[in-house]
């Protein structure tokens, strides 16, 4: 049976800001994504499940815990992928890193090794036991922070921008790896093509996808219509952040590069083919994809 | 600084030293030339840590990095020469330091981290009398080999980014943005350790109750999410 994560009338401040305020949210979906601008809420509310970030007000509960008073549980059940998996990975060699959750939740040394063996070959990557973290590109580190959360057997992982780092052909092994693995999911992306499944490769679907716009959801649905949901509020945002870009704006003095002779630099017209900005008021330009 | 950035140890004579001994005598050279001013006996401190890393490394593929850490010493001499004007007070500084740095860089170069920090973990048991929990020690000693590394990537990422700008490289407009970043990479970190139960099992930190475990990264992760 999946974890089932509560919020009820929760608040989150920071200096003095309502950073989120999630009046009732109730989740056991296997597939669930978060999307929203920069600065919208997606990890604090993250962070909210793993009681790394404690609630100003109201509850929060995962599988019936208090994430932050009984954190030592939820931290047995949820594992946690930050954004930068360079961040995460705490040893300096790979293998110790992997084996690192374990030790802190006392498995044996034998135990321990076969599990580290186990999940380095589930990803593939037996030749990065011996190997120094810091030496490893991006993709084979999040593939260790991946393993080293996995290694653990949580019943939930929460994905904070898992593909923010990463190429393309990266992201469609991290859908591949993220469809393969039967755990509750809760992924915080940018990465539209992950959750609407258009990856190209058979990833599962996501169930459900909330979208945050100022600490707030404003969308909860299937995938279909959030994204539509979010990519129109993603428009609405655009135009109403598009400066005024007229001809008649004073020209701006520049200087060119280094050699120290001063140029005018002007607007270019709205007829010039590099100016794709809209209209102030005019509706950014909306993706396809997931409509 | 390769040498800085490669922590896998290569097979070579001191390989086989026990880490603890070669604790201890780091312990033991960093004693003496604390104590003592004289060039010659730091000079010989320095001359033992360029042949401990040469022993550690074959010097003909890490020849560039020593010949760097010289360098460089022979540099910050000039300048300390220039500012104080006196030679011998320079000279001692920069030969404590060398001293002290090279027999830790041919420790580091010939002895595998686990076996490091199992050594440190052994050594700081006794601590615990006086309330220092070995674990956390040994931690502290794994952040340090793991990130310094990732510091110096920044910290030439960061130079590259003012040369890509036109700007002459400087100590100062490399060191505070990197410093902002420690600081912002420090706190995700703590709440990375939080997360994979560290202190779920020495309990440094109390979890209990409704305060937070670690002080947030980010309002909103508007930096983490930009990155």
């Amino acid at each position: 049976m999946r974890p089932v994560l509560e919020l009820d009338d929760v608040t989150v401040r920071h200096d003095g800001r309502t950073v989120l305020r999630i009046e009732h949210l109730v989740a056991d979906e296997r597939r669930i994504g978060v999307v929203g601008a920069n600065g919208s809420g997606k990890s604090t509310l993250l962070r909210l499940l793993d009681g790394l970030v404690a609630p100003d007000t109201g509850r929060v509960r995962v599988a019936g815990l208090d994430p932050v008073r009984d954190g030592r549980e939820v931290r047995r059940r949820v594992g946690f992928c930050f954004q930068d998996p360079a961040d995460q990975i705490v040893m300096p060699v790979v293998a110790d890193d992997i084996a690192f959750g374990l030790k802190n939740r006392g498995v044996p040394t034998a135990e321990r090794d076969r599990r580290v063996a186990a999940v380095l070959a589930r990803f593939g990557i037996e030749h990065l036991a011996g190997r120094a973290a810091a030496t490893l590109s991006g993709g084979e580190k999040q593939m260790v922070a991946l393993a080293a959360v996995l290694v653990v057997e949580p019943a939930t992982v929460l994905f904070d921008e898992p593909t923010g780092t990463l190429d393309l052909a990266r992201s469609l092994r991290f859908a591949q790896v993220l469809a393969g693995l039967d755990v509750q999911a809760v992924v915080a992306t940018h990465d539209l093509d992950l959750l609407a499944g258009s990856t190209g490769h058979p990833v599962d679907r996501f169930d459900r996808v909330l979208v945050l716009d100022d600490g707030q959801i404003v969308a909860d649905d299937a995938p279909g219509p959030a994204l539509v949901a979010y990519r129109e509020l993603a428009a609405r945002t655009c135009a109403a952040q598009t400066p005024p870009l007229t001809s008649d704006r004073p020209p701006v003095e520049g200087r060119s590069s280094g050699r120290g002779t001063k140029q005018q630099v002007r607007p270019s017209s709205r007829a010039s083919s590099l100016d794709v900005s809209p209209e102030p008021g005019e509706p950014c330009a909306l993706g396809t994809e997931a409509r | 600084m390769t040498l800085l950035t490669d922590t896998q140890p290569r097979a070579g004579p001191l390989r086989a030293v026990p880490a603890s001994a070669k604790l201890v005598t780091i312990v033991a050279l960093g004693v003496l030339c604390a104590v003592s001013a004289s060039g010659w006996v730091l000079g010989s401190v320095g001359l033992v840590g360029t042949l401990a890393l040469v022993a550690a490394r074959p010097v003909w593929r890490r020849l560039g990095s020593l010949v760097a850490w010289w360098a460089v010493a022979l540099v910050v001499t000039v300048g300390l020469q220039l500012l104080t004007r006196d030679a011998a007070t320079a000279t001692t500084s920069v030969l404590r330091m060398v001293a002290l740095c090279l027999p830790a860089l041919a420790v580091m170069a010939s002895t595998a981290p686990e076996e490091l920090l199992d050594t440190v973990l052994r050594a700081a048991r006794p601590l615990r009398r006086v309330g220092l929990r070995p674990d956390t020690l040994a931690l502290t000693v794994a952040l340090t080999i793991r990130f310094v590394p990732e510091l110096v990537r920044q910290a030439e990422t960061l130079r590259d980014a003012q040369r890509a700008r036109g700007l002459r490289p400087a100590v100062l407009p490399v060191t505070v943005p990197l410093l902002v970043r420690c600081l912002d990479r420090s706190r995700t970190l703590a709440e990375a350790i939080v997360a994979r139960s560290f202190f779920d099992r020495t309990a440094a930190i109390p979890l209990a109750g409704h305060d937070v475990a670690v002080p947030p990264s980010r309002p909103t992760g508007t930096a983490q999410e930009e990155r």
